[in-house]
């Protein structure tokens, strides 16, 4: 069984276990593992790692690329690009969700913040960058003359959501399958201890939600943060093949779903594996 | 020598044969099914690939001959001019053979024969016995059944056999396999991994009591965690704890009733952890989990090894949580019926004996939080990944204990 994991390299600052021990129980259990990492190297475009199943966890352009290469010559790639891409652009991930009536919060779209201003008078407001990711560039917007110190036209597209107070703390949910994992987490986070967050049993009506959001891209590892306001759910971002940080035994459980994707693909061919 | 095999599934192929083979037999494999004993007699033999880990070893199998069972005659031919018969068939097809066999063993007159009986259940070879017996009322011969008790996992077979090339079988390189010597009546060929017993009955409780309960509960545990593969089962460490606990407890009772050195020891126990965790096997959670009725029986692996540890004065907590996961299962997997009910129907055990109302009681624990995709995150403060439903939890009138509803 191969398999060739395409992943980004963390500074060493930033403490990221779970891919390595990911990494060490498949070929533990007798996988030949690959590590691409295509952002610090030269690839060959014609001799990229013969896998029966590739694993893109980075999110970069070139990792993406070469995912959709990948995909092109009809390799089983978990997850698979054209989910992945859909994932990394939020405003196609709003309307894939919305879509599939996935309670989500009210949304537009635009380059030009100002305009929002007519948008403040039914509630705050949340405006994102659209590729963003990790919280990057998010920004609460409560009054009109918040926006007075954005460009009139903004450098990539913005999405913008109406803001929702929530209730109590984050609320991460996280797919391995079909099993779902709850983890609160304190924001902003601080120490790793913050990220990783304590598990909490999800109830029945979130985990609909967060099946319902995966099948809409048709993922099974996948990561929802939820925000409920005043008793409502509201999925506030979706995100293909996260850290899963909190998930106990996570990098068991991945591996374990790996493992098995890995030897769908090696029997049945790529079209058998649901990623 | 010519060896015939009755059975070319997995353990006739993977096990039977490829003793027979390395001993110099010539192998006969007969099949009911006559696409693979048209594909062995055209592919020569097959394949074995011993793994363990990321560490494998290739054997071939070489000039073999398939023989379809429907073919009576060259069947009967063959086991006439046999030096040794084995089955491996499965129990409940054992009527199936017994008529052919019957046939070459009355062409032999009173030339000996030893069978070898590579099936499971209860005494098979007895059965065998007493099948071809009865076809060979009056005629004089001399037969030998002996049960055989294999400790080779042959998991897969890698192939066709609608075409040329030959078939590989996948198992563990455990080499072992336990002869009932009691029951020869010829002195048999050294095979490779033979083990002569004449304490059979005691080595078959002490499979079923460590390493088939062992087996069973990395799976059920295995499933209530969400794990997919025993091997990763294995590696969860409440999981691990307690498959070694269960095993523990049957060995406390397999050495009350034959002693330590047929209990075995710790380094026993970490040898079977070693292949459970071996993902050579792929050895699916589910697949092992199957027939959780059967496996709950009186006498069996989970709750007959706990009677067992209970008459040794060892309270077999482990088998009981085991038995209370097998319950959960059943009921995940579809099953219907009221735990205590289904409990004393399969097993005899009801909630008024120290063991029924242990398994229940662990049962009750975990029956609300036993819904498809759920997975527990934490065994001991029974932290569920997905909310229990209070409303699933209703209360027995006869018992008191809280139960699926």
């Amino acid at each position: 069984m191969r398999i060739a994991m395409i992943l980004v390299k963390h500074p060493k600052s930033r403490h990221s276990p779970v891919m390595p021990q990911v990494t060490r129980l498949l070929r533990e259990w007798g996988a030949s593992v690959d590590v691409v990492q295509p952002d610090e190297e030269v690839t060959d475009l014609s001799r990229l790692p013969e896998a029966d199943l590739y694993v893109l966890k980075s999110g970069t352009d070139l990792a993406l690329s070469l995912a959709g290469a990948l995909h092109e010559q009809g390799a089983t790639v978990v997850n698979p690009y054209p989910a992945a891409v859909a994932c990394r652009d939020k405003v196609v991930a709003s309307r894939v969700l919305q879509r599939a009536g996935v309670p989500v919060p009210e949304t537009w779209v635009t380059t030009r913040p100002r305009q929002l201003a007519d948008l403040l008078e039914g509630g705050s407001l949340v405006v994102k960058p659209s590729r963003g990711s990790q919280g990057r560039g998010v920004t609460v917007v409560h009054r009109p003359e918040e926006l007075a110190d954005w460009p009139e036209v903004f450098g990539e597209p913005l999405i913008v959501q109406r803001w929702h107070r929530p209730d109590g703390v984050d609320r991460k949910l996280y797919c391995i399958g079909d099993q779902v994992f709850g983890v609160l987490r304190t924001f902003p986070a601080r120490t790793y201890e913050d990220k990783v967050g304590r598990p909490y049993p999800v109830p029945a009506h979130i985990r609909d939600i967060v099946l319902r959001s995966g099948a809409a891209f048709g993922l099974r590892l996948f990561g929802v943060d939820v925000v409920e306001s005043d008793g409502e759910p509201y999925v506030v971002d979706f995100s293909s093949f996260p850290g899963f940080k909190g998930v106990p035994d996570v990098a068991l459980r991945l591996a374990d779903h790996l493992y098995e994707c890995a030897r769908t693909a090696q029997s049945s061919g790529p079209a058998a594996v649901a990623s | 020598m010519r060896a015939v095999v009755f059975g070319a599934g997995r353990l006739g192929c993977g096990l039977v044969g490829q003793a027979l083979h390395a001993a110099g037999h010539e192998v006969v494999l007969v099949s009911r099914d006559p696409a693979t004993a048209a594909h062995l007699d055209r592919a020569g033999g097959y394949r074995v690939r011993l793994v363990e880990g990321g560490a494998a070893t290739t054997i071939d199998v070489s000039g073999v001959t398939g023989l379809a069972l429907a073919d009576r005659a060259a069947v009967t031919r063959a086991v006439a001019e046999a030096d040794l018969v084995a089955t491996s068939v499965g129990a409940h097809r054992l009527d199936g053979v017994a008529p052919a066999l019957a046939d070459g063993v009355r062409a032999r007159g009173t030339r000996p024969l030893d069978v070898l009986a590579f099936e499971n259940g209860e005494d098979p070879a007895g059965r065998l016995a007493a099948l071809v017996g009865a076809a060979l009322e009056g005629v004089p011969h001399r037969l030998g059944v002996a049960g055989v008790l294999a400790e080779r996992i042959v998991s897969r077979v890698v192939g066709d056999v609608a075409g040329d090339e030959p078939r590989t079988f996948v198992a563990d390189a455990a080499p072992r396999f336990v002869v009932d010597a009691t029951r020869l009546v010829t002195e048999l060929p050294h095979l490779p991994g033979m083990v002569l017993a004449e304490d059979f009955a005691a080595w078959v409780a002490r499979k079923l009591s460590v390493f088939s309960a062992g087996h069973v509960a990395a799976a059920y545990l295995g499933a209530l965690k969400g794990y997919r593969y025993v091997h990763a089962a294995v590696r969860d460490a409440q999981v691990r704890t307690l498959v070694a606990a269960t095993m523990a407890e049957g060995q406390a009772g397999l050495a009350a009733r034959y002693g330590a050195a047929v209990a075995g020891g710790s380094a026993h126990l970490e040898q079977v952890l070693r292949r459970f965790a071996n993902a050579g096997l792929d050895d699916p959670v589910h697949r092992v989990a199957r027939e959780p009725l059967r496996k709950l029986a009186a006498g069996e692996r989970i709750v007959g090894t706990a009677v067992r540890a209970a008459e040794a004065g060892v309270r077999p907590e482990a088998l009981a949580t085991v038995a209370a996961a097998a319950l959960c299962f059943f009921r995940r997997t579809g099953g219907t019926g009221h735990p205590a009910e289904v409990l004393s129907r399969v097993s005899g055990l009801d909630a008024g004996t120290e063991l029924g109302a242990s398994i229940l009681t662990r049962c009750t624990e975990l029956s609300p939080g036993v819904v498809p995709g759920n997975a527990l995150l934490d065994l001991e403060r029974r932290l569920w990944a997905v909310q229990a439903a209070p409303s699933s939890v209703v209360v027995d009138a006869d018992t008191d204990l809280e139960v699926a509803a």
